[in-house]
């Protein structure tokens, strides 16, 4: 049976369930609606009377270096959300949250939100409430027996451009050589999913800064470090390197395969200015994160309007910021070019759709992160990504993190991606789900009742 | 093969087999045959229902007819559902306007109610012909509330609050059809506010018109220096610099309100458009002491085409009263400078004429990003229009302050749309419902009463 076919057989099976339990759209269509003369007593409704269904729970276990949230309810239903799979710290945050929640109504995701979401920050803090948030609309589906894009005003696309970042194929070799990075796109390029457009480290946001030779006027920083703590002025050598490798990655991908470059942070703004200039004749598709980005908190939209303005390279920031109000400079002041907001860090779907119109109506364009948001994740980029305006190019792709990441979940289309894209799925709220006996194996001694 | 290659195969192989074969215990037990996941997987209480197949619901025709003045829209699907939206009462010309954009939505999935507003939006204008669009947009969420069992705040986030503030622009007033036709003395303001006061529904902010936005401009002596224009014109025809005894008439009316409302009930009022922003300025420094809840259109509104986001600063910032416009905006791109300078402290954008719902909710989101306060406009949007109302306002943020109630204007409307609560509104607000759609809906048999002969197929 292929993934259509399952799809209409799904459909038969829940609209006999619909017919048995009185509810879904079948009935309601058919029979409640067959002519508007009906009277409105005569509507029987899904949405449960006030109050009915109310959050009985709030967990968070560590599944493979994710912190997953689970919200329980009174009638059954969980939702899942996921954070990035770099922070399994995060359990105590999320937690944290668990009080204001028990008791509210999960359909109504704003109530809830506005009750937990000032007391989030820039990553990784507001992850917490992300997932959270990720959770609340996967509930709001399964209840509805909606898809969450349906929640979200309605797609507006029927598959999803999505775009690689090759740092599995690059981890590989880890070369700072132009020949290293040539290998690495060719690799990528090759890849059955068809991705019509590929991002790669450099710089800053690469290995060059620690083992390149006079990269930069600074001593490079330790192993005992946190990701992308090298920072300062980039020598002529430096910059010479950095063209060659793109040069290299042309080569390979012509003008086929649109190639972004996650840069830093860690530039000064000068070089950044410098750099950019140098790489205009390449056409990128966007330099991400030269002055601020990944764990930086805070934006400095002035220096990144100096940067904008003085080149015709797309400039891309955004990953690290929680919330729309933190954007709004950024935008605003059209400081940017791309913007991109990771849905596990900035607040949620609905923070990230408000947030793509609200780039859509200042002419910026959405890329948004997340190669580590996991299957969850990409479940609820792949639902929101289809509601956003014209200005969205494509989200980052997240693969599973371990692999037996693809053991535990199930309703992910057969092949995810096909030809760069991923086709919207039409499952209720996300449209993944744990397989739970699967699942359990992989929980820690601390998270064991997670699923029950 | 590099490992990493390997690494994405064995990736791929191993979703293959979760698909096809092995999980049984996933897949099946969402999709598969009941026998097959009650062995192994129980099915998620949530998988009772289930969208629409793709494409399976489709808008199969969008109908216009004028009921009471008011151009209302019928969007119908091949499964029965209609969705309705109402434009205001004052609007029956608007009619092949809306009819225009039927053949871009014929065919469409009404529940993915953005791409259908995507086809449309752009084909639309200030004030009047927004309206269509914004109709159109109504009755999609109607039509994608009904098709899903849920009430429209549901698809537009949840609601924050369980029951919206309203505010009084015309219930109890002596000509509640012609919000400009007012006396000119400060008796009949307070008399009227009196009345207004007293009203059952006990609402708790009155607004009123004055200055340009009433008869003043037409029929107080001396007032502004101009030749009050005739009665062949559009509302708020007047417009021009205001004299000495125009400013103490409007102040001496505003204080005669406050005597009758006291600190109980907000104070708002509705001015023009037609001042001079000089006089404006100094008319807002003047009413400073009363603690006014806001003044609205001094200076454009209604329905001037354009918005003069940079006049409205210079008012801003001239004074404390909170200065408000917006009714005759269309699109948030045309609120941009208004909100992104802080040109105003109040918006009130109409649900039936911004855009529709998701629209003004959007911007009422983008207001609170600046501080910005929402008092929608909506004082002829009918039953339907209010029902609209009270759907969005219920998921607007903290900025909300309550929008401009809309009564059935004829008062048979009330006979001919079922699903509102009795009374509709209790100590100023109003209890938000949880009927699907909007959550009103037409008797068509006394409906039909009201249709004219080219109408009379509206609801077949």
């Amino acid at each position: 049976m292929d993934f259509t076919e399952a799809t209409k057989a799904s459909r038969r099976d829940f609209l006999l369930k619909s017919s048995l339990s009185g509810l879904g759209l079948g009935l309601i269509s058919n029979k409640l609606f067959g002519s508007a003369s009906e009277k409105m007593n005569d509507l029987e409704m899904k949405v449960p009377a006030k109050g009915a269904l109310t959050i009985t729970d709030l967990k968070c276990a560590i599944i493979g270096g994710s912190p997953v949230v689970r919200i329980t309810t009174n009638e059954g239903i969980s939702g899942y959300g996921q954070a990035e799979s770099s922070k399994k710290y995060l359990k105590p945050f999320v937690l944290f949250y668990k009080d204001y929640l028990l008791g509210e109504d999960p359909t109504n995701v704003e109530r809830c939100m506005l009750k937990i979401r000032r007391m989030g920050s820039f990553k990784p803090y507001g992850s917490a409430v992300s997932i959270i948030e990720m959770a609340l609309w996967d509930i709001a589906g399964k209840a509805a027996s909606l898809p969450v894009y349906k929640l979200l005003g309605g797609k507006v696309r029927d598959r999803v451009r999505v775009y690689t970042t090759a740092v599995a194929q690059y981890q590989q070799t880890a070369g700072i050589e132009p020949a290293d990075y040539a290998e690495a796109v060719a690799k990528v390029k090759a890849l059955k999913e068809g991705f019509t457009i590929i991002k790669m480290p450099i710089g800053f946001h690469s290995r060059m800064a620690s083992q390149a030779p006079n990269f930069f006027y600074g001593d490079p920083a330790g192993a005992r470090n946190q990701p992308h703590a090298n920072r300062g002025p980039l020598t002529e050598q430096g910059l010479k390197r950095i063209i060659a490798c793109v040069e290299a990655m042309k080569k390979v991908l012509g003008d086929e395969i649109g190639l972004a470059i996650d840069c830093g942070p860690g530039f000064m703004l000068s070089d950044a200015i410098r750099l950019c200039r140098s790489l205009e004749p390449y056409n990128l598709m966007w330099m991400e994160d030269l002055l601020t980005g990944d764990y930086r908190p805070y934006v400095m939209a002035d220096d990144y309007l100096e940067l904008t303005r003085s080149t015709t390279v797309p400039i891309h920031t955004g990953e690290q910021i929680y919330l729309r109000q933190n954007f709004r400079e950024l935008i605003e002041r059209n400081a940017i070019r791309v913007i991109g907001p990771d849905v596990a860090d900035v607040g949620g779907l609905a923070e990230i759709k408000w947030i793509a119109e609200f780039a859509d109506l200042h002419g910026i364009q959405m890329a948004p992160h997340g190669i580590y948001d996991g299957l969850i994740g990409n479940a609820a980029q792949v639902n929101v990504a289809a509601t956003m305006p014209q200005n969205f190019i494509a989200f980052e792709y997240s693969v599973a993190l371990p692999e037996w990441w693809y053991d535990i979940i199930t309703g992910m289309p057969k092949d995810i991606v096909k030809n760069g894209h991923i086709e919207v799925w039409d499952r209720p709220g996300l449209g993944v789900d744990f397989i739970v006996k699967e699942a359990k194996k992989y929980l820690s001694e601390e998270d064991k009742n997670f699923f029950d």
